[in-house]
Formats: structure tokens, sequence, C-alpha cells
């Protein structure tokens, strides 16, 4: 079958018009009934156009208002979003900024820090008594504080109540 | 101190609400214009997505997404017909996507063929309809595009590569190759 016919348009135009076949010219229609092309052409294009015609929605197709209104809000919500993408960026980069330049004055001053380090595991070494002392001393003397709190606590409740009658 | 803590807060949020009134995007298209647009052409969209998708309830979903989408885009068009061109293009890659993300399901006449089971008082048109769904099945879904954009939107052989991306001198090849195959399963020969 060749892949045109010189009144393929004509049928089709009188088929997309709904004028297919009571509607078109008889010598139109003849030609039809032996023109391959042309009946292909006007099968298809009557079948889509009532399918198209007679093709329902499951639900209703909604109300433009409705859909005008759906659409803002979304394009406002998504300006919501953009708008707070760029500040979570500023955000980041401000601490990492901060982190940076106290990275830049730790070390500057790293010779400092580390001569602290130094004195102060040289004192600990040649007093190593006292300072085992004073560890206990810090570690011990908040548990004993605690225990007494307790301990007094209890006291006076358990005093404080009296038996009834 | 806490007080002043709060009040800075609200002020930021108030600062924040009047920015956001700037840059929520003030869609190119009026909503006179796009009520008037979307009357003239929700219909067909929502039938071009159910056809060459063969589910209803995926142009249901997509119906918002499609005339979001465009609103979205904010373009410019020239014509009534460059305005749809841009619709129907936008809602084939989403049914191109929804196709894609429900591939067990590439085309399902189901739901036509339950309500012409069920025959309510059109029977004959809903028959007509189920053969025409299942011949359609048999279709590539660029193939039923195609045949959709020709024979229910009265579309050019340009409009129609345009739409669906294709190059438009294969068109004319193309679109007869899908006719003859649908002419085929409509006339029961393959
Ligand atoms: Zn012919």
């Amino acid at each position: 079958m060749a892949a045109a016919c010189e009144f393929e348009a004509e049928v089709l135009a009188a088929a997309m018009e709904s004028r297919w076949p009571e509607g078109a010219e008889p010598q139109l229609r003849e030609h039809v009934s032996t023109c391959g092309v042309c009946s292909e052409a006007a099968l298809v294009a009557c079948t889509i156009g009532g399918d198209r015609d007679t093709l329902r929605p499951a639900g209703a197709i909604p109300d433009s208002g409705r859909v005008w209104y759906l659409a803002q809000l979304r394009a406002r919500r998504e300006a919501i979003a953009a708008a707070d993408r760029p500040i979570t960026i500023v955000q980041t980069m401000a601490l990492a900024c901060a982190t940076g330049l106290l990275g830049a004055c730790f070390g500057a001053t790293s010779g400092w820090f580390q001569a602290t380090v130094e004195r102060l595991t040289a004192l600990v070494a040649s007093h190593a008594l006292l300072a085992a002392g004073t560890v206990v001393l810090v570690l011990l003397l908040p548990v004993a504080i605690y225990v007494a709190i307790q301990q007094e606590g209890t006291g006076t409740i358990s005093g404080g109540r009296r038996p009834a009658g | 101190m806490f007080r002043d803590a709060a009040f800075t807060d609200v002020r930021r949020t108030d600062v924040r609400r009047m920015e956001l009134d700037e840059l929520a995007p003030a869609f190119v298209m009026d909503e006179e214009a796009f009520r008037a647009f979307y009357e003239r052409t929700a219909r067909g969209v929502w039938a071009y997505v159910a056809r060459v998708t063969g589910d209803r309830q995926i142009a249901d979903d997509l119906l918002q997404e499609t005339y979001y989408r465009f609103l979205r885009a904010n373009a410019v068009h020239d014509s009534e017909k460059h305005r749809r061109n841009s619709l129907y293009k936008i809602a084939t890659n989403l049914a191109k996507d929804a196709r894609r993300r429900s591939r067990t399901h590439p085309f399902d006449p189901a739901g036509d063929e339950i309500e012409a089971a069920a025959g309510r008082d059109h029977g004959p048109v809903m028959e007509r309809n189920t053969d025409f769904t299942r011949a359609m099945a048999h279709l590539k879904p660029r193939e039923r595009a195609m045949l959709w954009l020709a024979y229910a939107e009265g579309a050019s052989h340009r409009e129609i590569a345009d739409v669906l991306g294709l190059n438009p001198a294969s068109m004319k090849l193309l679109l007869f190759r899908a006719r003859r195959k649908l002419a085929a399963f409509l006339r029961g020969k393959r």
C-alpha cells in the first residue's frame, strides 16, 4: 500500500469534522471504499475522534480556580524553601569561617600553649605525691559532700515524721 | 534579655514574610487568562494523558502537575498553538515519567473494561471504546501519543514532532505506520 493518497487530507478533514461518511461527497466515499490509505485514515480518525468525545475522567476535572489556587500555594512553598536554602548556606559558611579563625589563632599561639603544657607536666612529675593527693581530693570531695547531704536529708525526713495518734 | 530575643525573632519572621511576598514568583500568566486557558484545554490534556498512559488514574493525578509546571515555566508564548504545544510537551514528559515508575502496568485497559461491563445507558459507545482501548494497548506509547495528537487534537506533523521531541522529517512515515498498525488491530487483523 502506498504511504500517501491525494484524497487523504480531504477524508481526514471530513472525519475530524464529524462529517464522515454521511456528510462527505459521494465520489469521495466511493474512492475510500477502494483506497486502503484513505479507508485506514477514516477508520482511525473517526475512532479516535469518537473516543475523545466520549472518554470521561474517573473523577471530575478539577475546577480552574482550585488549580490556580493550589499552584499559587505551591509556588509560595517552593519560594520559602528556596529562601531558606541560601540562609543555611550562609550559616554553614559562617561556621566554617569561625572554625578557621579559631584554628589560625591557636596556631599563632601554639608555642605558648605547648610551653604551658610542658611546664605543667614537669611540675606534676616533680611533685608526684602532692599531685596524686590533689587528684584524690578533687575526686573524693564532691562524693563525700554528696553522701553527707543525702544522709542529712534522710535523717531530717525520718526525724520529721511522727507516728500518727 | 529573653524578651529581647523573642522580639528579635518576631521581627525576623515579619521581615522574612515581607521578603517572601517579594520572592513568591508571580506567574507570567494572570489568573483570568490561566482559567480561560485551562477551561479550553484541561479535558483534552486529561484525555491525552489517559490514552497515552492507558491509565485514567494517572491522568487524574498528572493534570494539576501539568498545569503547575506550565505556570512555573513562566514562558511567554506568541500564540495559542505555541502555548498548547508547551502544555502537551509537559504532559508528555510527565506521562513518560509516570509510565517509567509503573513499568509493571505499561497499559491497563481494565478501568474502561469494567465501565463497559457495567453497561450504563451508553453501552454501545463503551463497547466501541473498549475495542479502541484494547487496540491502543498493542501500540507503543509514542505511537499512541502521535496518533492522539494528530486525530484527536488535529496537530500538524511539525507540532507533533515538537511535542514528542522527534525529527519533523520522519513524522509523516512514523504516523503512517502507527495509523496502519492501529487500523489493523481495530479490524481484528492482528
Ligand atoms: Zn485514497
